[in-house]
């Protein structure tokens, strides 16, 4: 079978010469991967038999094996790999070794750690002036919460999107793919670590880049966070009813209920909000009244009604926001996701198809703009379907380069190409368990 | 070498755009010392200068919303409409001036005005453009116009969140509007530096559906890998039992727990006094626990609904079990940690007054951040156009014709 992939020969990336050092685990590991995905050439360093990120599901063809972990191969496309135990003597010397001509290194361990390691910034920095070193940790390197034990989604409550999401009578839920703290994090650090690389640019100086998932996860809290402060109340948890979004939200002063913002249709759901008003929500509604009246669903009553004028919410009773909300709703009931979305972009009025896993994999869009790419697995003999990166960009395209590495796969060329150790060293250490 | 304390002093940004993803993209570079003009429109000025809240006693106006002023922290503000012709040159000299353009229009919105890309670039080649909307500026649904709202649903996360026997859950903020500024802020930063290599420019086409599915890739490799199509279940995962928001003392108060191994199971037994059940067989394996996890959740609950949320945590804590208070927006005000780190400022506003301002979520151990309030409609209109080379003649004239303002004229126009 030939290889049918998009690997590309192109090196050329923004980030191109630099090296980064990954340490990461979890989410974390999504720093490195945008870094790689930029260009950079990345290492994910992990210990001798494998990171223990490889045990985090789905799996390839449902394989349960550390080599076929979608998860991993997810934020490790584009970094090759190599294997090190950071405990040992040999270990950290040749860490040491590599960070003398590397740009970037991104941990994700306990505060300390590094520095009981002997790998601290200040002895990198020594190695190296120029380094750059990120660490992200659920609360940051000092204080009272630095040292707690937590997973993903206790970071996230912490932080308060947890509290926010789900139904009012029912506990507070997490986001579906439970490692959104993580990823917030590892693409903050690579953020950060632009921001640093600057620096250097200007000075030589590398510096210390100190992450806390917390403060990542309170940042997308939105509008939220503001209500304690200016009139003492505290947010809660509405589920479909939240009606966060343009112009008079959250909930506009005096207004006599949240309005719907989740409405079944043919095949699903969408989600949608009635506004009107004069910021352009009265444009969006009428767009979906005409539509309606051009199937003869609008009643007379709506056809004349003032979106600009009458849709006022802090002076509406509940029986007409009622009123509006069930027209809408009887009128996407027969309607499917793709239909309502079609329609919205000849209309103009703004609607966001609840789309699954399945919706999102067979999208149109995504596929016109070649958002999935296949990559050549040598070692399963045959491709796997791996996401796009975050950003289109023109001069220097964001390739997908290199599938996730399989267990010390870049061993040999890390450390004997580059670090010219003989083979005889090399049996050494893997005997040692080093490598 | 000289030594200067803002990373990013001297790069010069321009924000065309509203809400929230081009401005905290922005913000990023602004904290650390951009300049950045957010470039507004009193004659049709950024809709969520006026959501709520308002601090108490101001009126809701174009310059009182804290949230607007949170999102735009460290900017300089210029007001300008664009229809009118001093106000388009304003736009275009801020544009040829820009090393870095961030938009957040519809697709082509720009194009149309002659703000584009294309346009841009002719004055200024090395310009690093980045537009960033919904679903791309390419592809039959490219002209869908959305916050991140829209973002989330279409990238699968309200159809993942919420419970298998209920109707999807929205999250309850424009998630994807929270992740794509992180990776913009990267990619523009990646960018330029690419650019002082080459003297090269490029054009960013962010697709904030694709920014987003970063966050589920593995889910959606799934898909193609399994054709598994994910369902929302709770708060289960594959990895951990249990692993739970479990309720506690007093109104709508919840403590996090997530057990992964054995340890932490054996932590979870000795904080809650070794009841009988937790040392039965039934939940001595990770195989057992997981079998009979709504067991398992409702034994807990009975414990954890008899104790403060912040008594469960410190005892799980003391145990070394993965816990945390669910927080609600007081509680965060509160939190010891966000305190150490002074991760809230108390920041003087024009307008507003004094008011807490959330910090970065990182701290650079030599440059730290430049933080300020979020400007007023115009505030630095003076400044701005000064900046960009105009003399008091040519402002003068901007300001007359309405080019140039500071208070949002009427939207019925």
């Amino acid at each position: 079978m030939a290889p049918k992939t998009n690997y590309s020969t192109e090196t050329a990336g923004m980030l191109s010469p630099y090296r980064v050092l990954d340490l990461t685990e979890n989410g974390c590991m999504y720093a490195g991967k945008l870094l790689g995905d930029l260009g950079a050439d990345v290492v994910k360093v992990e210990k001798p038999g494998g990171s223990p990120s490889r045990s985090i599901g789905p799996f390839w063809h449902d394989d349960v094996h550390p080599e076929r972990s979608l998860f991993w191969m997810a934020y490790n496309s584009n970094k090759r790999g190599m294997t090190l135990d950071l405990k040992s003597t040999d270990g950290v010397e040749i860490f040491k070794q590599l960070v003398k001509t590397a740009d970037f290194v991104l941990e994700s361990f306990s505060p300390d750690y590094m520095n009981k390691l002997g790998l601290g910034y200040d002895e990198l920095e020594r190695i190296n002036p120029g380094i750059i070193v990120a660490a992200i940790t659920p609360f940051g390197q000092t204080g009272p919460k630095a040292n707690n034990a937590w997973c993903d989604m206790s970071v996230w409550s912490s932080g308060g999107p947890t509290y926010l999401t789900g139904h009012p009578d029912r506990p507070p839920v997490s986001i579906g793919f439970a490692h959104q703290a993580t990823l917030h994090g590892g693409a903050e650090a690579a953020a950060a670590c632009m921001i640093a690389l600057s620096h250097r640019e200007k000075t030589g100086e590398g510096q210390f880049i100190d992450v806390s998932l917390q403060e990542c996860a309170y940042w997308v809290i939105t509008s939220w966070q503001e209500f304690w402060e200016t009139t003492g109340t505290i947010p809660k948890r509405q589920a479909g009813f939240a009606g966060v979004g343009r112009g008079h939200t959250p909930m506009a002063a005096g207004a006599a209920r949240e309005r719907r913002q989740l409405y079944p249709c043919k095949d699903g759901f969408i989600m949608y909000t009635v506004q009107g008003g004069a910021w352009g929500g009265a444009t969006s509604s009428s767009a979906v009244v005409e539509w309606m009246n051009e199937e003869g669903m609008a009643p007379k009553w709506l056809l004349e009604f003032d979106w600009v004028r009458g849709f006022d919410l802090s002076n509406m009773n509940v029986e007409t926001l009622d009123a509006l909300e069930d027209v809408f709703l009887k009128f996407f009931m027969g309607k499917t996701k793709l239909e309502i979305t079609d329609r919205s972009v000849q209309g103009h009025f703004m609607v966001g198809p609840v789309n699954t896993l399945e919706d999102v994999g067979t999208y149109p869009q995504l596929q016109e703009r070649g958002f999935f790419r296949e990559i050549w697995h040598d070692e399963l003999r045959e491709t796997v379907t791996y996401c796009g990166p975050a950003v289109v960009a023109s001069e220097t395209p964001m390739n997908l380069r290199l599938p996730a590495p399989l267990i010390g796969e870049h061993n040999n060329e890390l450390l004997t190409e580059e670090l010219r150790l003989s083979e005889d060293e090399l049996v050494v250490l893997m005997h040692a368990g080093i490598i | 070498m000289a030594k200067t304390s803002k990373a990013l002093e001297g790069v010069k940004v321009v924000v065309i755009g509203a809400a929230v993803t081009a401005p905290t993209t922005g913000k990023y570079l602004a904290l650390h010392g951009a300049t950045v003009v957010r470039l507004d429109s009193h004659s049709r000025m950024d809709g969520m200068r006026t959501q709520r809240p308002f601090p108490p006693n101001e009126a809701p106006t174009a310059d009182t919303g804290v949230w607007w002023a949170n999102v735009n922290t460290s900017t300089l503000c210029v007001g300008v409409d664009w229809k009118l012709p001093t106000g388009k040159k304003i736009v275009d000299k801020l544009l040829r001036w820009a090393d870095v353009v961030i938009e957040n229009f519809s697709a082509g919105t720009l194009n149309a005005l002659g703000f584009g890309y294309e346009a841009v670039s002719k004055d200024n080649p090395e310009v690093i453009y980045l537009s960033s909307c919904l679903l791309g500026q390419t592809g039959p649904l490219s002209p869908v116009v959305g916050l991140g709202t829209a973002g989330m649903a279409f990238g699968g996360f309200v159809h993942l969140t919420g419970w298998p026997d209920l109707e999807p859950t929205p999250i309850q903020t424009q998630y994807t509007d929270f992740i794509n500024p992180r990776m913009g802020a990267a990619v523009i930063l990646a960018a330029l530096d690419h650019r002082r290599r080459t003297g090269k420019g490029q054009y960013l086409d962010q697709a904030q559906v694709e920014g987003g599915l970063q966050f589920l890739a593995p889910l959606a490799m799934d898909w193609f890998s399994n054709g598994r199509s994910a369902m929302r279940a709770g708060n289960r995962i594959a990895e951990a039992a249990p692993h739970h928001a479990y309720p506690c003392k007093g109104e709508d108060r919840w403590c996090f727990i997530g057990v992964f191994n054995d340890n932490q199971w054996r932590g979870l037994g000795l904080a809650m006094g070794q009841p009988v059940w937790s040392v039965s067989e039934k939940f001595g394996t990770v195989i057992g626990r997981k079998e009979n996890e709504d067991e398992l959740d409702a034994l807990i609950g009975e414990w954890t609904k008899e104790r403060a949320a912040e008594e469960v945590e410190a005892a799980l804590q003391a145990e070394g079990v993965p816990s945390s208070v669910v927080e609600n927006s007081k509680d965060t005000r509160e939190d010891t940690q966000l305190a150490h780190r002074g991760f809230f400022r108390r920041i003087e506003h024009s307008v507003i007054g004094e008011h807490t301002y959330r910090g970065p979520c990182f701290r650079l151990s030599k440059t730290p951040d430049n933080q300020f309030a979020g400007p007023a409609l115009g505030q630095h209109n003076f400044e701005v156009c000064t900046m960009v080379g105009m003399d008091d003649e040519e402002i003068a004239e901007a300001i007359i014709e309405g080019g140039l303002g500071t208070e949002p004229v009427s939207v019925e126009t």
